[in-house]
This record gives structure tokens, sequence and C-alpha cells, in this order.
């Protein structure tokens, strides 16, 4: 059970738990961007950014392409979307376990 | 600002393990002791309650000693907090592909300067 499957989710997390990464990935969902572009609002060294954008294309959180000399970086929104399937799921249960709990006190409640 | 970024760290970095994710999934059907957490992952209980640091560490989970049982139980601030960062996200991507959608369905003007 513990397997392959899990593998996509574990890099996906593990990308987003560095806050550096994460401005990456909000920079990248206002659209495209190079590498520099990247790096400018992060103050962070070139090879930096690279390292960075490593980790998030090994996670599919980010493409990169090379056209001519600059390397252009897109967002995955399926990939994203995965990620928040999974935090909605685990929130939707607890949900309906609350309602369940919600039932059960409106049921029992003395006064009706 | 920082603090929510040290927590949002914490938060996905507990998510990024599949154990961790494990006892999310069981906890949020309802709460459950560390034994009740163990069993059906076939792993020690030390080694559990090394996860179960990790989690309310991160703010995901609280647990409470009752008697002589610990009882884990989700919070769901965190689960609010990481959901809501990914969903921004989403919503930015999608504002900056109709922006898009809008510039290509635009009509150009064969007279305008180029």
């Amino acid at each position: 059970m513990l397997n392959q499957s899990h593998q996509p989710l574990d890099m996906m997390f593990q990308a987003l738990s560095d806050p550096g990464r994460r401005n990456m990935v909000e920079r990248l969902s206002r659209g495209p961007a190079s590498v520099s572009e990247l790096a400018q609002p992060l103050d962070m060294t070139l090879s930096a950014v690279v390292q960075h954008l490593a980790v998030l294309e090994a996670s599919g959180l980010v493409k990169s392409e090379k056209i001519g000399r600059v390397r252009t970086c897109t967002i995955q929104p399926d990939r994203l979307q995965l990620a928040e399937q999974w935090i909605h799921a685990r929130r939707t249960s607890w949900e309906k376990r609350l309602d369940r709990l919600g039932d059960f006190l409106a049921e029992t409640d003395p006064k009706t | 600002m920082l603090q929510q970024a040290t927590s949002l760290d914490l938060a996905f970095q507990a998510l990024a393990d599949p154990v961790r994710r494990t006892m999310v999934e069981r906890l949020s059907r309802g709460p459950a002791t560390v034994s009740e957490l163990a069993r059906p992952l076939a792993m020690s209980l030390s080694a559990i309650g090394q996860h179960l640091r990790v989690l309310e560490t991160s703010g995901l989970v609280r647990s409470a000693k009752v008697g002589r049982l610990r009882t884990c139980w989700i919070d769901p601030a965190g689960l609010l907090v990481t959901g809501r960062w990914i969903i921004a996200r989403q919503a930015s991507v999608e504002r900056d592909l109709e922006r898009l959608g809008e510039h290509l369905a635009a009509p150009t003007d064969p007279w305008r300067d180029p």
C-alpha cells in the first residue's frame, strides 16, 4: 500500500514545503517566466533558483523548456489539482463526520 | 507573513510522507488512539509516535493523554491553510489563462502601427 502510487504526492508536498519554491510557484501561477525572471524578486542566485527548479520539475509541478538561450518555466495546473484534491478529500471526510455529530446532537437534544 | 510561511513549510513537509498521510486520512474519519493508528500501518508504536510528533508540530494533528491512552484528532486549521494556498495558486492560473484567451480572441487591426 505504501508504494509508488504515493510518490507523486510525496514529491509534490516536499516541493511545496520550501518558501523559495512556493514563491516560484506563486510567480508561475501568474504566467510563464524565464529563470532570471524567477530569480529577480526572490533575491536568489541563478544557481539556487535552478536547484529549486529541478525539485519543482521532478515533482511535476513545473515544466521548463529552453528556447534559444532562454529557459522558460510554466506551471502544470493538473499537478496542483492532484495535491489540492488530496487535501480536499481529507477535509470533506472530516466535515462529514462533524455533520454526523451535529445530527446526533440534534436528535438527542433534550428540548425536542 | 513569516509565521504563516513557517507553518506552511511544516504542514507541507508533514504531508510529504506516505505514512503520515495515511495517519491524516485515518484521523479525518474520526479520532483514534496511537495503537489504532499503528495497526493498519504495521508499524511499531514508537515509529508512529515519531510521525505523530511531526504531525503535531505542523499543526495538522493534536493529541491528548486520557488515562493510559493517547487519543489523536485532526486540527482542521492545518488542512485549511495548505488547501487555501493551493486554491489561491489555481485561481491565479485560471485568471492567467482567461487573460490569454481574451488576448487571442481580440480582433487584430491590420492598420494598427506595429
